[in-house]
C-alpha cells in the first residue's frame, strides 16, 4: 500500500513538475565506469564479486523512489534538479580506476532506476539543485547557478587520529564510536535548538564517518556565507598545532557550549574515558597532560601514574580496564586516574594566589574535555553549496557496507560493524525468494518492493516515517501558504482596484 | 579651471550641530538617492580617486591582518586625510559623489563589483561603529528594517543567557586583546578592556535592547558566536546592530550595482567621449599618485647602481637580490620580475635596464639564451605593447624576429589582447612582496625567487645579512624581534633607521619608499653638510618662508590656486624666493 501511495506521489511530481516548467525535476551526477569485456570472466573466477552484488543491489535493493521522492521534494514550484554523482563501479581488479559523471538528473523514479541498474554506479554523490538542468548547462553558462542545497556536515574519523587509541585511518570500531556518538548529540542538539531545523537526517558515511543532511527549506536556501557562519558556531577546535588543539573559546562559555560542555561531561567519563582507555598508556596521558599549564603538577602525576601502570601487567592495562569498564562492576583505570587528575588540578588551583592564574588551571580541564570530545568538522563540506556529498543507502564499495540512517536519539547504540552489508543482502533477498518461490519479476509486479523483509527495511521504514513524512507535510503546509498568501494578495489588489 | 561646486552652499535645515543630533546623518549615508548638481570633471575624478585611497588602504589593512581596532583607527585618518571637505556639506557631497562614482566604475565585471561591495561594506561597518551608541540606534531605526526590540517578558525569560553570551563575548575580545597587544606591545589592549567592561556595566545598570532577527541577517555574528541563538532566532544587542545595518548596506549596494551593470550600456554609448574613458580606467589606475612620497625624479643610468647599492640606499630585500645577481649571475622567474620592476619604480629606463640585465647575466649566460629568456620579462614589465618590443628587440638586442615572434608574441598579444591596451605594471607593493610564495628562502640555493627576506629569512640569516649593511646591532636585535613577530614591514623601517642613523617615521610600503627616503635623507645630509658650510642663515629664511606659506594660506588666496602642493613643492617655491 504504501508502495503504491509513494509511487502516485512520484507520478504526481513528474507532472507537476513537467507543467510547471517542462524541465527535469531531478539531477543526479553520476559516473559509469565502462564495462569491459573482461569482466564476466573474472567474476567467475572469484565468485560473486562485488560488481556483481552492486549490480544486484540497484536492481532490486536501493531504495529508489524514497530516494527521488526526498531529492524532489513533493514540491512542483520550485527548482529540484539535484545533482549527484557517482564514481565509476570498480572491482578490485579495475584498471581504468575511477571516471566520474557530473550533473545527471531524473525525470522520474523509473528513469534513476533504470540508470542505477545500467550503470551501477559505485559511489553516489548528490550536489545542489540548479537554475537550470544541469545536463544543458552549457546551454545556460553563465545563469548556471546552484540555488539550493541540504545544508550537510561531515565527521570523519581520521580528525580524531591523534585522539583515539584503537586504531586509526580507515579503522572504525565500537571503541571509537563514542567520538561520533557524542558529535551527533551535541551537534543535532545544536541544529534543533539554536537554529531551529526539524528535518535532519544522520546517515553512517559506510566507513569511517557520518554525514548530516538538513533538508528544511531554510536550510536548503542558505547563502555560501551564512553556510560558513553555521560551521563558523558550531565549530570550537581551529586546528591542532604540536599535538595540541586550538580552542576558539574564552573563559566565559556561550550557552550553546555550556550545553555541549553537560553532553560531553557526561559522555566523557561514561564512555570515552572508559572505552577510549585516554589515561592507561604514557603516551596517551602525556599527551593529555600536555594540556595542563602547571609544569609540576603535570611530571607529578605522569611519574605516579607511571608506577601504578607498569607495575601490574605490563602493557595489559588496556585490557584489564576494558574488560573492568565492560564488566561495569568497578571503575576503569582511565575513570580513576581523571578524578586524580581532576582533584589535583582542583587542589592545585585553590593553592594558587591569583584568582586568575587559578581559574586559567581549571579551565584547563574543560579544554582537554572540548579538545577531545568537541565535534570535530570537515568545514569546507558544509561551507559551499557546491560541494558533492555521498548519497545515503548507497554502499561503501571498500566496506560493502550500506550508508544507512542513525536515530540521533539512539546514536550510543548504533554499532557501525553491525549495519547491513551488500553481500548479507543480496544473499537475504535471494533466500527469501527461493523461499517464496517467486521470480524477481514476479515479485515486483505484485508491487512489492525487494529492501522489504530484508534487513535493510527497518531503515528504510525509519527514513521514511521519521524523514520522509515530517518533511513531505511541512513541504506541502509551506505550499499551501504560499497559495493562500498569493490568493489573499490577489484579493486585496483586487479590492483595491475597486477601491 | 572650472570648480562651480566648490563654493560652500546654504545649510539646510539649521547648523551643523543641530543635525549631528537627529535628522539626517551627514556622517554615514545608505546612498539610495543618486545625487543631483553639477560637478567638474576635476573633481569626479579627483573625488572617486580619494575615495579609492580610503578603500584601498583599508583593503590592504585587512590583508595584514591589522586589529579591527587598529583600522577602526585608521579608517578615522584616512578619512579626515582624503575624504574632509572644507564643510560638512562638502564632506558629505564628496562622500555621496565619491561612492556613485565608484558605484559606475565598478559595475561591469562580477569581480570588480564584489571588491567594491567588500571594501564599501567594511568602510560603511567602520564608519557606523565610530556613530555614538545613541546615534547607531537612530540611524538602524531610521532604516525601518522589520526587526524588532524583545518585550520585557522575552527580555526576562532570557537574561541568564543573553549576559552569558555578552560576557563570553567580551572576555573573549579581552583575551584575545591581551594576547595581541602583549605581542604587539601597544595599548590598544587596556582601551579594548575598558571598553568591553564598559559595555557589561551599562548591560547590569539598565535593560539593554535586544532586537530578535533571523540568524541568516547576521552571519558575522553568528560565526563568532557572539549573539544568543534560539530556534533560529539571533538576539542581537543594541551595540551589535552595526552587523544587521552593514548586512542591509551590503545587499542594498549588491543590487545597486547589478541595476548599474544593466544601465552601463547606455551610459557608455551616452558618454563615449567623455565620462565613459575616465570611468573606465578608474578600476586600474594607481592611487599612489601626487600623493604618496615621490620617488626622486630624474632617469639613473645602469652604472649608477652598483653605487646605489654600496650606499646603502636599497631596501634588504633588493639589496639581497642585486648581491645575489652580481654573484650568481642569475634570479628565478619572480626575483626578476620584482626586482625588474622596482629598477623600473626608481626611474631606470628600459634601455638601460636591458643594458644592466645583459652584463649582470653574460658570464653564466650566453647572450642567445639571455634574449630568449629574460628579455621579454623585462620588455614585458616595463609595459611595451608588442610593436615597440619587436623594434627594441631588434636594435637592443638582436633577436631574430621569427625567434622572438614564435616564443612570445603570442603571450605578448594574449596580454595585451586581454587588456586591450598598454598595460603598465607597477612596482610590487611590499605585501605583495610578503605574500609572495618564494618557495624556500632566497638566501638558499644559488635561485632567487625575490620575496621579503624578514619573512624568507632565518634570525641567523638576517642578522648576518644586516650586519653586512653595517645596521646598529642593538637595532639588528629589534628587527630580528619584529620580523619574528610577523611585522615584516615595521622590521623593515627599523632596519631603515639601524642602517641611517635615521628613523624613518612614514612607513614602507613599497620597496621604492625606502630606496626614497634613504635617498631623501642622503640629500638632506648633503645639503646639511653644504649649510654648515657658509649658508645657514639662507636656510634659516627659508624655514621663515615655509611657515609663513603654510600659515597665511586665507591672508593670500591668490598662492592657494592650482593644483595643491605637496610639501616638496612649497620647498622649491620657497628656496626660489630668496634667490
Amino acid at each position: 500500500m504504501e508502495t503504491a501511495t509513494e509511487r502516485q506521489d512520484a507520478k504526481r511530481a513528474k507532472t507537476e513538475h513537467q507543467a510547471a516548467e517542462g524541465a527535469e525535476p531531478m539531477a543526479v551526477d553520476d559516473a559509469v565506469q565502462q564495462k569491459d569485456a573482461a569482466a564476466p570472466e573474472q567474476q567467475q573466477q572469484t565468485g560473486p564479486s562485488m560488481r556483481f552484488l552492486m549490480t544486484q543491489y540497484y536492481k532490486r535493493l536501493f531504495p529508489v523512489q524514497q530516494m527521488f521522492k526526498w531529492l524532489c521534494y513533493g514540491n512542483a514550484a520550485t527548482l529540484r534538479l539535484t545533482a549527484a554523482s557517482a564514481a565509476g563501479a570498480s572491482c578490485a581488479s579495475t584498471l581504468e580506476g575511477d571516471i566520474f559523471v557530473r550533473y545527471q538528473s531524473y525525470k522520474s523514479w523509473t528513469d534513476l532506476a533504470t540508470d542505477l541498474a545500467r550503470k551501477v554506479p559505485s559511489k553516489i554523490d548528490i550536489g545542489p539543485v540548479y537554475t537550470h538542468d544541469p545536463r544543458q548547462r552549457a546551454k545556460y553558462a553563465k545563469d548556471f547557478k546552484p540555488v539550493q542545497r541540504e545544508l550537510v556536515i561531515d565527521i570523519d574519523m581520521t580528525d580524531y587520529d591523534e585522539l583515539r587509541t584503537c586504531g586509526s585511518g580507515g579503522h572504525i570500531c565500537s571503541r571509537c564510536w563514542p567520538f561520533i556518538a557524542v558529535a551527533i548529540q551535541v551537534l543535532d542538539t545544536a541544529l534543533r535548538e539554536d537554529f531551529g531545523f526539524q528535518h535532519i537526517l544522520w546517515v553512517y558515511s559506510g566507513r569511517r564517518g557520518v554525514h548530516c543532511w538538513v533538508a528544511d527549506e531554510g536550510a536548503r536556501l542558505l547563502a555560501d556565507d551564512v553556510r560558513a557562519s553555521v560551521v563558523g558556531y558550531l565549530s570550537v577546535i581551529r586546528g591542532v598545532e604540536g599535538g595540541m588543539a586550538k580552542l576558539g573559546m574564552g573563559m566565559v562559555k556561550h550557552p550553546a557550549l555550556e550545553r555541549a560542555e553537560r553532553l560531553l561531561r557526561s559522555a566523557w567519563r561514561q564512555h570515552l574515558l572508559p572505552e577510549q582507555c585516554l589515561l592507561d598508556e604514557p603516551q596517551h596521558y602525556n599527551a593529555l597532560l600536555q594540556y595542563i599549564p602547571d609544569e609540576e603538577l603535570r611530571s607529578s602525576l605522569a611519574a605516579k601514574w607511571a608506577k601504578g601502570g607498569q607495575g601490574i601487567v605490563p602493557g595489559g592495562n588496556r585490557r584489564a580496564s576494558a574488560a573492568a569498564a565492560a564488566a561495569g562492576d568497578s571503575v576503569s583505570l582511565s575513570v580513576r586516574r581523571w578524578d586524580e587528575l581532576e582533584k589535583a588540578v582542583k587542589e592545585q588551583a585553590s593553592r594558587l594566589p591569583s584568582g586568575k592564574a587559578a581559574k586559567a588551571l581549571e579551565k584547563s580541564l574543560d579544554d582537554i574535555i572540548f579538545a577531545y570530545s568537541y565535534p570535530r568538522l570537515d568545514v569546507e563540506v558544509t561551507k559551499k553549496m557546491n560541494h558533492l556529498l555521498k548519497a545515503p543507502f548507497c554502499v561503501h564499495p571498500k566496506t560493502g557496507k550500506v550508508c544507512v540512517p542513525i536515530d540521533p536519539e539512539a546514536a550510543w547504540d548504533f554499532d557501525p560493524d553491525d549495519v547491513p552489508t551488500v553481500q548479507q543482502l543480496v544473499q537475504e533477498i535471494n533466500e527469501q525468494q527461493q523461499d517464496a518461490g517467486a521470480s524477481p519479476q514476479q515479485q515486483q509486479a505484485a508491487g512489492a518492493e525487494g529492501w522489504q523483509g530484508t534487513s535493510l527495511e527497518p531503515y528504510i521504514a525509519a527514513f521514511a516515517s521519521s524523514f520522509l513524512s515530517p518533511l513531505a507535510a511541512s513541504s506541502k503546509a509551506a505550499l499551501n501558504e504560499r497559495a493562500q498568501a498569493a490568493a489573499a494578495e490577489q484579493r486585496t489588489q483586487r479590492a483595491d482596484v475597486s477601491w | 579651471m572650472n570648480f562651480i561646486n566648490s563654493a560652500p552652499r546654504p545649510v539646510v535645515g539649521g547648523t551643523p550641530t543641530s543635525q549631528a543630533s537627529k535628522g539626517p546623518y551627514l556622517e554615514l549615508s545608505m546612498y539610495k538617492e543618486v545625487p543631483t548638481g553639477e560637478i567638474s570633471l576635476e573633481e569626479f575624478e579627483e573625488y572617486a580617486l580619494d575615495r579609492l585611497r580610503v578603500l584601498k588602504a583599508i583593503e590592504e589593512a585587512k590583508l595584514r591582518s591589522k586589529s579591527e581596532d587598529t583600522i577602526q583607527a585608521d579608517v578615522e585618518t584616512l578619512l579626515k586625510k582624503h575624504m574632509q571637505g572644507s564643510s560638512r556639506q562638502q564632506t558629505y557631497r564628496k562622500d555621496v559623489l565619491s561612492h556613485h562614482i565608484l558605484r559606475l566604475a565598478y559595475c561591469r565585471t562580477a569581480d570588480l563589483r564584489s571588491w567594491l561591495l567588500a571594501q564599501e561594506a567594511l568602510l560603511f561597518k567602520f564608519r557606523f561603529k565610530a556613530l555614538g551608541r545613541q546615534q547607531q540606534v537612530e540611524f538602524f531605526s531610521s532604516m525601518g528594517l522589520p526587526y524588532h526590540a524583545i518585550s520585557d517578558a522575552e527580555f526576562e525569560e532570557l537574561a541568564g543567557q543573553l549576559a552569558a553570551v555578552l560576557n563570553a563575548c567580551g572576555e573573549w575580545d579581552k583575551a584575545k586583546a591581551v594576547t595581541s597587544s602583549s605581542r604587539r606591545g601597544d595599548t590598544h589592549g587596556l582601551q579594548d578592556i575598558g571598553r568591553s567592561g564598559g559595555a557589561a556595566a551599562a548591560a547590569v545598570a539598565s535593560r539593554p535592547l535586544f532586537y530578535k532577527v533571523p540568524f541568516q541577517a547576521v552571519p558575522d555574528l553568528v560565526g563568532s558566536r557572539r549573539v544568543l541563538l534560539r530556534a533560529g532566532q539571533a538576539y542581537v544587542g543594541e551595540d551589535q546592530v552595526y552587523s544587521l545595518v552593514v548586512g542591509a548596506f551590503r545587499s542594498c549596494l549588491s543590487a545597486s550595482l547589478a541595476e548599474a551593470a544593466r544601465a552601463w550600456g547606455a551610459f557608455s554609448a551616452a558618454e563615449a567621449d567623455r565620462l565613459a574613458p575616465l570611468v573606465d580606467s578608474l578600476p586600474s589606475r594607481s592611487v599612489y599618485g601626487s600623493d604618496n612620497r615621490k620617488v626622486p625624479v630624474g632617469e639613473i643610468s645602469a652604472g649608477q647602481l652598483a653605487g646605489l647599492v654600496a650606499g646603502r640606499n636599497f631596501p634588504l630585500c633588493m639589496s639581497v637580490m642585486y648581491e645575489r645577481l652580481a654573484s650568481e649571475h642569475h634570479l628565478k622567474h619572480w626575483g626578476l620580475q620584482q626586482f625588474t620592476l622596482f629598477l623600473k619604480s626608481i626611474g631606470l629606463p628600459l634601455e638601460q635596464a636591458l643594458l644592466f640585465f645583459r652584463q649582470q647575466f653574460a658570464p653564466r649566460t650566453p647572450g642567445d639564451k639571455f634574449n630568449k629568456e629574460y628579455v621579454y620579462s623585462v620588455l614585458y614589465n616595463y609595459g611595451l605593447a608588442l610593436n615597440s618590443s619587436y623594434l627594441l628587440l631588434f636594435v637592443v638586442c638582436r633577436t631574430p624576429g621569427d625567434k622572438f615572434n614564435k616564443e612570445y608574441a603570442y603571450n605578448v598579444r594574449y596580454n595585451y589582447g586581454q587588456e586591450g591596451k598598454r598595460q603598465d605594471w607597477s612596482e610590487w607593493s611590499c605585501v605583495k612582496i610578503i605574500n609572495q610564495e618564494v618557495g624556500g628562502a632566497c638566501a638558499g640555493a644559488g635561485e632567487c625567487n625575490g620575496g621579503c627576506p624578514y619573512k624568507t629569512y632565518s634570525a641567523e640569516q638576517l642578522r648576518a645579512a644586516l650586519s653586512r649593511l653595517n645596521c646598529n646591532d642593538k637595532v639588528i636585535r629589534e628587527v630580528v624581534d619584529k620580523a619574528r613577530g610577523k611585522h615584516y614591514q615595521l622590521a623593515c623601517g627599523l632596519a631603515f633607521e639601524g642602517i641611517t642613523g635615521s628613523p624613518q617615521e612614514t612607513g614602507i610600503n613599497k620597496p621604492s619608499e625606502y630606496y626614497a627616503s634613504s635617498i631623501e635623507l642622503a640629500t638632506q645630509r648633503a645639503a646639511a653638510a653644504a649649510g654648515a658650510n657658509g649658508a645657514g642663515e639662507q636656510q634659516g629664511q627659508q624655514q621663515q618662508q615655509q611657515g609663513q606659506q603654510a600659515g597665511g594660506g586665507a591672508v593670500q588666496p591668490q598662492q592657494q590656486e592650482g593644483p595643491p602642493q605637496t610639501p616638496a613643492g612649497q620647498r622649491a617655491v620657497a628656496a626660489g624666493t630668496p634667490a
